[in-house]
């Protein structure tokens, strides 16, 4: 039978009363009492009290977890001490982690589509029929020969289960494997890739930094690993004794901006001029580190190439066409802090700047400045993180008809000439899915990600997911992309699951952490690599023989084993483990914690993790993998990509510039085709606060509990906007405000605050969810809806700060 | 015959290892780097640091010499126990509980820390390469002499004993062609060796999967085997037992305990009167691989570490005139505040002895200063007769 206890009823009346750290806001009394008479009422656990280490997975972060368990409950999750990644510390997402798993509107089985899509019609199956029907629908395809039409469309996923997602597909013969990016800040890889010539492995080493310069990178709410951030914060704040200085530029005063020693409001989108005008400065005074760029880069001076032909470099570029006065005139920041800056970043040294991976020619004008002062693959500036060992699965020998199948084009890359920089586009594969073109899909697999709900246009989606007939989630909640499924096969949460999670932290030391159960499983659930496997062996021949295990848990086992064998690294330790290896390392020794596999993987279990705790400077070969080896201020890559396209296509994609400029850092204005400034005065800024970062956390209700500082906008969404504006346009604080873009309007409940530029409008993204159970459900809006679909030309992904809008009293 | 050979061969080599091991005490560490656990576990990285790495309360124990012999360590760590006691008092620390063998591990780790070569200079050791002659047989990028390999082909990243075991491995014909083209073969003082080493680490260019090449650091133990197993002890004894064409090196202990590839650049200067002396006995010259270089000279570092057996007279003068009788008894003689020493369980070496001490620093330290007794200091050597000489009054179980 259901009831209170006097601990809840003192609990909801310490909530309702404000006294909570917890403390709801308006709608209180339904949350609370939803929360209090649900149907999943929980007695006191009672037990022996245990402790487990595992990762954490509600963000891409990559955490270390301690769990504490009461008998068999999961009562509290804290951060392991040991872990690289966090050293004990934890956000609110990690310790609200609970909530995911103990989800009342967890999906506690197969599921299998009875009604009409979308309808939410379903009836529980076994896992054996389920596992049959994707059989059977995967044996038509392949009896048809068009192994191809299958693809797997996967969120944040790394390591081996990436790995087997990736070989599955290889060995039935489809090469559709679509990463999902989930768009957390992770600095500007686009331009890391055309200066360095690299796409991955980006850091920058803030514990050891003087002076960071943010363009717009909200460190502290949305960055992909925040506790990093904010541990680096604290320790270079107070802990290490000399106080690092952080500049935060951006048009909304963030939590980072807060935080910061100076917050530099910016018109929108202007970031990367600010740039120039600081690096137009650095050289015009002579502060820019000649010895790094004389030794390491690349196209700084104006050059001759091998026809004899002159080329502008970036100094002459940014001279010419970048001085204090015009970028004050672009950016709204005045000349003299222009020229402040620029000293003080020029002369504090070890300096870094950290952008985000908006339009390509911004991302380069920031990056550029880390070479101006030298701080590239030095302490203090970006680091290349050294690679994570991949322990190598046996080889596979796909038959005739898979060979033929992984050979098919891609069905999300891009056509030829668009989108010069992208391999493969989420929304290319949903255009492609919706117009069948180069083929029809037959199947899908959606893996931990919603392109619904993340997409700006979510019936564009469902109408693509439409036209394929066969959708398989994997999800263990019902969000809106599994309501479109046919099957849904759903999945343990993190904290029933074996997995592994390789990532790396701030100072580029490669890391695999061991994800374990914390707990048995809940529910009739499975994990999704053991379902991948099962379809493996269950379609038979070369697809059977892929896998090295029966299962995932030993598959793990026999990846950590491999990885033994490279006799690299050492299970995570403490600070002082560390330096020990570090140190151990300088001498070319190694002194692991463990003698013989069985220990390894006993000990790894222990501890939460491996990793490799080095990082050698100068390895030239290692940090520019650019046409020169240097890196390259004037982008080879870019000027090969572009190759020799005629003006009509240049035009087309929409670059503006010509000639050398377009392969130099630069600045050009980014704003959608139709951009009308006086119908719609204001620029709309989406911002990503810590709770939601990410986009998977909204049914957690402690999470939709702290949202905002202010009880008004818990559980609900806002618009952030000028006190002064609201005035004129007679808004009042908690008014219901209509935002209006060419695409469509959505209400908000308003917000006065100082630190929102006149000209700017900021909505925090992450709630508006239209299904994820009782908790995220109908809770907020999803200012999505009214972005205007402008894509990056180059790479092609998403500008979602460029819309206009009009705002209004409801 | 030839089996008998073998056989023969192998018993003369497991009778030669047991009597090293009787000669060596009872524990020479196969892997004393483990004791940096302890290290951690125990706390002491609160208060001290290795090689700048810990707590600054005490000293930096990567930095003090205190490289004594097992119980001579034991004896500062005694020394130093009442003021390690208020300091942590102090900072409200729990005062470290080990036992005989984690206390083993501890002090084997700390002694075993300068093992480790600290970090060379690539620019000395670039004019070295050139000053000491490298360069007129050997090349780096391109330039220098052809007759032997050029050396930027050494791994990246890959640990400097290698480039050293590789030079005695070749030694013999290096030392030939030297003489033969009247070069004096390089002598390396101090750590001349290890700025050579560090100019050439940092000109490698050859490729290692993953990055890396780290070996594990010296075994001991394995290293007591090699010596045998390589015939060094035919020439060389330790502490009398072996060989008497070379010195006894347990007479040159203090000279061996250096970082690894500075015994590794004594051996090297050593090589050519040491090869002509093989040649001249009919011993084959003992090669190098993986890292038997690495234990063998990790074994020779050791050979200070063990203490001679306790003097029976001392024993019994220290403990009546350290005070240890004011408490203490043995066999009913002596005073009654502590237990009767004979009777003690659960003591199997000196260094058990040793933690037992140590574990109970908080109370005697308390006695002491009620009882107004100074604080026993031990000087070198004198742990091992008192210890010794409370092994032998042991009670025997019945």
């Amino acid at each position: 039978m259901m009831g209170i206890n006097r601990r809840d009823f003192l609990t909801a009346l310490g909530v309702a009363g404000g006294g909570s750290a917890l403390a709801f806001g308006p709608q209180v009394g339904l949350k609370v009492f939803q929360t209090l008479w649900g149907e999943d009422w929980v007695e006191v656990p009672t037990g022996l009290e245990t402790r487990i280490n595992s990762i954490c997975q509600q963000c891409p972060g990559g955490c270390g977890i301690t769990v504490r368990l009461v008998g068999d409950r999961a009562v509290k999750i804290d951060g392991n001490p040991f872990y690289p990644i966090n050293r004990g510390g934890l956000c609110p997402k990690g310790q609200s982690g609970l909530q995911s798993l103990y989800d009342p509107d967890r999906i506690r089985g197969p599921l299998k589509r009875v009604g009409e899509r979308g309808a939410g019609k379903w009836e529980s199956i076994s896992w054996d029929d389920a596992i049959k029907t994707v059989i059977t629908k995967l044996q038509e395809i392949r009896e048809k020969k068009e192994t191809h039409t299958i693809a797997i469309m996967a969120g944040e996923t790394r390591g081996l289960m990436q790995a087997l997602l990736e070989r599955f597909l290889l060995a039935f013969g489809s090469p559709n494997y679509i990463r999902v990016s989930d768009d957390l800040a992770a600095g500007p890889l686009d331009a890391f890739y055309l200066m360095q010539g690299l796409k991955e492995g980006l850091v920058y080493d803030l514990e050891q930094a003087n002076y960071i310069l943010s363009f717009g990178c909200d460190l502290l709410q949305s960055f992909w690993s925040p506790v990093q951030v904010l541990r680096a914060f604290g320790y270079i704040r107070r802990e290490r004794g000399s106080r690092a200085r952080v500049i935060q530029i951006e048009p909304r005063q963030s939590i980072t901006a807060t935080k910061a020693d100076e917050w530099i409001p910016i018109n929108p989108g202007t970031e990367g001029a600010l740039a120039l005008g600081i690096a137009h400065l650095m050289i015009r005074e002579g502060l820019h580190d000649e010895n790094f760029i004389w030794n390491n880069a690349f196209g700084f001076e104006d050059w001759i190439d091998d026809s004899r032909i002159s080329h502008q470099g970036f100094k002459g570029l940014v001279l010419k066409e970048y001085s204090p006065g015009i970028v004050s005139s672009i950016t709204g920041v005045p000349v003299d802090v222009i020229i402040r800056l620029a000293r003080e970043f020029a002369t504090t040294k070890p300096a870094v700047a950290i952008g985000l991976r908006g339009d390509v020619p911004s991302q380069m004008a920031v990056h550029a400045l880390n070479a101006l002062v030298g701080s590239i693959d030095s302490p203090g500036g970006v680091l290349v993180a050294r690679d994570i060992p991949v322990p190598e699965l046996p080889p596979i020998e796909p038959d005739e008809i898979s060979q033929k199948g992984a050979q098919m084009p891609h069905i999300a890359q891009p056509a030829k000439e668009k989108y010069l920089l992208a391999d493969y586009l989420p929304h290319t594969f949903l255009e492609r899915a919706s117009t069948g073109e180069p083929y029809k899909l037959e199947a899908l697999f959606l893996y931990q990600t919603n392109p619904i709900f993340s997409s700006f246009n979510p019936e564009g989606v469902a109408g693509a997911l439409d036209k394929i007939p066969f959708i398989v989630s994997f999800s263990s909640f019902m969000d809106e992309s599994s309501q479109q499924a046919d099957l849904i096969l759903p999945d343990h949460t993190y904290l029933e699951r074996w997995q592994d999670d390789p990532v790396y932290n701030l100072k580029g030391y490669p890391i695999i952490g061991l994800r374990r159960p914390v707990v048995s499983p809940l529910y009739d659930t499975r994990h999704t690599g053991d379902v991948i496997i099962q379809l493996a062996r269950g379609l038979g021949g070369s697809l059977a023989q892929a896998f090295p295990g029966k299962d995932f848990p030993e598959t793990l086992q026999y990846y950590f084993q491999k990885l033994f064998e490279q006799g690299r690294g050492d299970l995570v330790g403490q600070e002082f483990e560390e330096a020990w290896s570090k140190l151990l390392a300088r001498g070319g020794w190694r002194s692991p914690s463990y003698q013989t596999a069985e220990e390894f993987w006993q000990r790894l279990q222990e501890k939460g993790g491996w990793w490799e705790p080095i990082y050698y400077y100068g390895e030239g070969e290692r940090v520019f993998k650019t046409p020169s080896q240097r890196f390259e201020f004037y982008s080879q890559i870019l000027k090969e990509r572009v190759g020799v396209l005629a003006e009509e296509r240049l035009k087309a994609i929409g670059v503006q510039v010509r000639g050398d400029k377009l392969f130099l850092p630069h600045w050009e204005a980014v704003k959608p085709p139709e951009s009308n400034e006086e119908q719609y005065p204001f620029i709309l800024n989406i911002y990503q606060p810590l709770v939601f970062a990410g986009l998977i956390n909204a049914s957690q209700p402690f999470l939709q509990g702290i949202t905002s500082p202010a009880p008004l906008e818990r559980w609900d969404c806002w618009i952030e906007i000028n006190p002064e504006l609201a005035k004129k346009l007679g808004i009042s604080y908690g008014d219901q405000v209509w935002v209006e873009s060419p695409r469509g309007k959505l209400s908000f409940r308003a917000k006065l605050v100082e630190g929102a530029m006149p000209e700017v409008v900021n909505i925090p993204l992450g709630v508006g969810h239209k299904a994820l159970g009782r908790w995220a459900k109908n809770i907020g809006k999803n200012p999505l809806l009214i972005v205007e679909g402008h894509l990056e030309p180059l790479t092609g992904r998403p500008l979602i700060n460029t819309t206009r809008v009009k705002i209004y009293r409801a | 015959m030839g089996i008998v050979k073998i056989v023969v061969g192998l018993m003369t080599i497991i009778a030669i290892l047991s009597s090293l091991a009787g000669a060596e005490d009872y524990r020479l560490p196969s892997n004393p780097v483990e004791g940096s656990r302890i290290f951690i576990n125990k706390g002491c990285i609160k208060c001290h640091a290795i090689k700048d790495e810990g707590g600054t309360i005490g000293p930096d124990l990567g930095k003090v010499s205190i490289g004594g012999t097992l119980l001579d360590m034991a004896g500062v760590m005694w020394n130093h126990a009442p003021y390690m006691e208020g300091v942590m008092k102090q900072e409200k620390i729990i005062w470290p509980v080990l036992l005989g063998e984690e206390m083993a591990s501890l002090i084997a780790y700390l002694y075993f820390v300068n093992y480790f070569d600290e970090p060379g200079d690539p620019a000395v050791g670039q004019a070295l390469f050139v000053s000491k002659g490298c360069i007129k047989c050997h090349s780096i990028n391109g330039s220098g002499g052809k007759i032997g390999p050029g050396l930027d082909k050494f791994k990246q990243n890959a640990s400097p004993i290698v480039i050293t075991q590789a030079m005695w491995n070749h030694g013999p014909q290096m030392s030939a062609k030297m003489s033969q083209l009247a070069i004096q073969p390089p002598q390396f003082q101090g750590k001349e060796i290890i700025d050579l080493l560090a100019y050439i680490k940092t000109q490698a260019k050859g490729r290692i999967a993953g990055g890396t090449a780290y070996m594990l650091p010296g075994n001991p133990q394995e290293g007591r085997n090699i010596f045998v197993e390589k015939g060094c002890i035919k020439c060389h004894a330790v502490r009398a037992e072996g060989g008497t064409t070379g010195p006894d090196l347990g007479k040159r202990a203090t000279e061996l305990y250096r970082s690894v590839n500075q015994v590794a650049g004594i051996m090297w200067n050593h090589g050519s009167t040491m090869w002509a002396k093989m040649k001249e006995k009919g011993i084959e010259v003992p090669k190098f691989s993986g890292k038997e270089m690495a234990d063998l000279i990790a074994y020779l570092y050791f050979i200070r570490y063990f203490d001679k057996p306790g003097d029976p007279i001392k024993g019994p003068r220290l403990f009546s005139d350290r005070w240890c009788i004011k408490c203490h008894s043995i066999k009913g003689e002596g005073g009654k505040v502590g237990p009767d020493l004979a009777k003690v369980k659960g003591i199997s070496s000196p260094v058990d002895l040793a933690a037992m001490m140590w574990n109970h620093v908080p109370i005697i330290y308390k006695e002491t200063v009620k009882q107004q007794i100074p604080w026993p200091q031990f000087q070198k050597g004198e742990m091992a007769d008192i210890l010794g000489y409370l092994e032998a009054t042991q009670e025997k179980p019945k």
